[in-house]
């Protein structure tokens, strides 16, 4: 069964002519890449998106004269196998069947599929239309990187084969391609580049670019319904569904941890810390969480500003039904000083500390604040008192507003996640430009 | 949908519930727990 | 050639062969037979889908000195694509076909004594066949490459058999070590063998293809 003359693409809505017409069982769609399967009178996808399109040496839809016979472009595929990368189309007359052109380290071949295996397929040489073929190399694994327009069995990305090489006189060799369920053989000679070059124009009858390469899209064919022209789908390109799944989770997950942060104040003291004075512990409050578990944020802000100095806040939320203590730690801290590239300055005047995981409870908030000089730096230091080891203070004093709230988002948490939600389409995004030219050998593992 | 795609999104869907269980337990490794006592007390936060 | 009324529209019906009982009315598709004193409908076929086969009815050729005409057309589908198989009316008498599928053709000739083979035996009275069993015929070894079920998508001209739109077969394929190739179908009314062999349109002479749209003939089969 076949889908008739004209499918459209279940994925862009594009309007594809099928030219082989009841031969036609895939079809990759030439606006966005999907391979489809046409074998039934409604189209299904087959594997959605693949890349950028292609500017192919020969357009789908270039006609040229090879052998006599008149052939048109109807598909075109690219493949690889450990060592090179090379492009395959094939052409289509009505009258003639099928033939292939292999585009492969700058030059072309012609392939004929042989409806029969060759005598003795399973030696290493082979008898076909008394020639003889024999097999150099062991069989390659090659796979199939892209699928582009029409064709007669169920190919698509990601399809890997047996492929062995089997020369013969001149310029002629056999190629065979074993899959799980199927093997299949074709008759290839070399031609000369004006074979092709000199036979082919695009259907508009303009000559061929031969260049190949990634470049934009080619422009609808104009057998396309007018009334498709009208909405071009875009390349899915980079905003595809992998994406938007990517972005709508990392907005979810966002959203998520926004609300299980909402929180209020419990806690809000003033402390005064000595500089260079042994630390002193403060209970700076007393509250309750409900919450099973609870994230608790402690914001500390210098009153005065201060320079080349910091404070250690080491806090402890302890329990009170159970005396047990988890611990935090925060600093605040200012520092400037001149250097050869000028002058600079570190450090915020507000600290906060996290905590994660808090148990529902009531909790004492204790700190034990210190504050000291840092001895570091090329500005004059401030006159700093000496440590006193009989504990009376006798330096500067300052003032620290600490804060504690239940709530809180955990920022490192969401970069995680981002990576996890976005690394993967990253990745296949920067995937794509590998061994996308004509003749340079690529690394190619597992599938697409 | 190919199978790429239904394999992405199950795997969005595992980290999405992954971060509402972290986020209901309000779990992190980035907490700010408390300082290691050997480093950075004696002389200070380093800097240039 | 003879011309009948359709029992069911009215159209005229060209009988393109008088060997075979049964023939598509291209009209309204219904299955005739026309053996008996009245053409009677026997069902209904499914339309066929548009395709650029370059066969058509009344299509001729000539191999091995046996000239044929083209009769009638069966459409077969399976999950992974179709393909044509062709009747031709031969002017020795012998029942042969030409299949169609990928761009090339296989010309087979019904071969009844097949049949005889043990394992073609077994599958004919409903048993199974799996990839590589072997059947021997005229001394030689074949071995199943392909198994198919198949369903017919539709049917024209005058065939020896009704196509209803629910026919369904199963195909086997098998290949000898010389390139021998044997075509085994089952379906609800009955099993056939046919051996075969690939030859293209010029090797088998053949004229009065179809035009197609966009499409010249190539000189050597005009």
């Amino acid at each position: 069964m076949t889908a008739g003359r004209t499918v459209t693409c279940p994925s862009c809505g594009g309007t594809i002519e099928i030219k082989a017409a009841g031969y036609t069982v895939n079809v990759g769609c030439q606006y966005c890449g999907s391979v489809l399967d046409v074998a039934n009178p409604d189209v299904k996808l087959i594997s959605e998106f693949q890349m950028a399109a292609r500017k192919l040496e020969l357009p789908l839809g270039s006609r040229g004269t090879v052998q006599g016979i008149e052939w048109e472009v109807i598909g075109y595929l690219e493949r690889s196998d450990d060592e090179s990368l090379w492009h395959e189309y094939l052409v289509f007359n009505p009258y003639g069947g099928y033939r292939w052109i292999v585009r492969s380290e700058g030059s072309w071949s012609w392939g004929t599929m042989l409806p029969e295996e060759p005598s003795n397929a399973f030696g290493n040489a082979v008898s076909w239309n008394g020639q003889r073929f024999s097999q150099d190399y062991d069989d390659v694994p090659t796979r199939t990187d892209y699928v582009l327009g029409e064709f007669y069995w169920r190919i698509k990305t990601g399809d890997t084969v047996q492929a062995g090489f089997y020369e013969g006189s001149g310029d002629t060799s056999l190629s065979c391609e074993r899959s799980a369920d199927e093997t299949s053989w074709t008759y290839v000679e070399d031609l000369p580049d004006e074979a092709i070059e000199q036979a082919f124009k695009t259907p508009d009858g303009s000559p061929l670019p031969l260049t190949g390469g990634p470049v934009a899209p080619a422009p609808p064919p104009s057998y396309v319904a007018s009334g498709f022209e009208a909405t071009k789908p875009r390349p899915k390109g980079e905003w595809g569904f992998i994406w938007k799944v990517a972005f709508g989770t990392l907005a979810a997950c966002l959203l998520v941890m926004l609300f299980f942060g909402m929180g209020h104040s419990v806690a809000k003291n003033q402390i005064e810390v000595v500089l260079d004075a042994p630390a002193r512990s403060y209970t700076l409050g007393t509250f309750t969480t409900t919450r099973s578990y609870q994230p608790i944020t402690v914001k500390a802000q210098s009153v005065e500003q201060f320079d080349n100095k910091w404070v250690d806040l080491d806090y402890s939320l302890v329990n009170k039904a159970t005396q047990e203590s988890i611990d935090g730690y925060g600093v605040v801290e200012h520092y400037s000083g001149y250097d050869s590239d000028g002058s600079w300055s570190e450090g915020s005047y507000s600290g906060k500390a996290k905590f994660a995981g808090v148990p529902a409870g009531t909790y004492d908030l204790v700190v034990e604040a210190s504050m000291h000089t840092w001895s570091g730096g090329s500005s004059s230091s401030s006159t700093s008192s000496f440590t006193n080891p009989w504990g009376t203070a006798t330096g500067e004093r300052f003032h620290i507003d600490i804060e504690a709230s239940t709530g809180g988002v955990f920022w490192g948490n969401f970069v995680v996640i981002a990576l996890l939600l976005l690394g993967v389409p990253i990745f296949l995004f920067f995937r794509q430009f590998k061994g996308s030219g004509t003749t340079s050998s690529s690394d190619w593992d597992d599938d697409d | 949908m190919s199978t790429r795609q239904i394999l992405f999104a199950a795997w969005c869907g595992l980290v999405f519930l992954g971060n509402s269980a972290i986020s209901y337990y309000a779990w992190s490794p980035f907490a700010d727990g408390r300082r290691d006592s050997g480093y950075g007390f004696f002389g200070g936060p380093t800097h240039k | 050639m003879a011309t009948i009324n359709c029992p069911s529209c009215g159209a005229p019906i060209e009988l393109r062969s008088a060997a075979v009982p049964y023939s598509v009315c291209p009209y309204c598709q219904s299955v005739v037979m026309h053996q008996g004193d009245q053409p009677v409908e026997v069902g209904k076929a499914a339309v066929l889908p548009f395709d650029v086969s370059p066969i058509q009815l009344g299509t001729t050729g000539e191999v091995d000195g046996v000239r044929f005409e083209v009769v009638g057309r069966v459409r077969w589908g399976w999950t992974d694509g179709s393909w044509n198989e062709w009747l031709l009316q031969c002017s020795d008498g012998v029942e042969r076909w030409l299949g169609e599928a990928m761009g090339m053709f296989q010309y087979l000739t019904e071969k009844p004594d097949a049949m005889m083979d043990p394992l073609l035996q077994r599958f004919a009275a409903g048993g199974p066949i799996a990839i590589a069993e072997q059947a021997v015929i005229d001394g030689i070894t074949f071995a199943a490459s392909d198994i198919k079920e198949a369903k017919c998508l539709g049917g024209e001209g005058s065939l020896p058999f009704p196509t209803p739109a629910d026919w369904t077969m199963v195909s086997v394929d098998f290949k000898g070590k010389t390139g021998e190739s044997l075509s085994v179908q089952r379906d609800a009314q009955g099993t056939g063998a046919y051996e075969g062999r690939y030859l293209d349109l010029a090797a088998m002479k053949v004229r009065g293809l179809r035009q197609i749209e966009g499409w010249t003939l190539p000189e050597a089969l005009k």
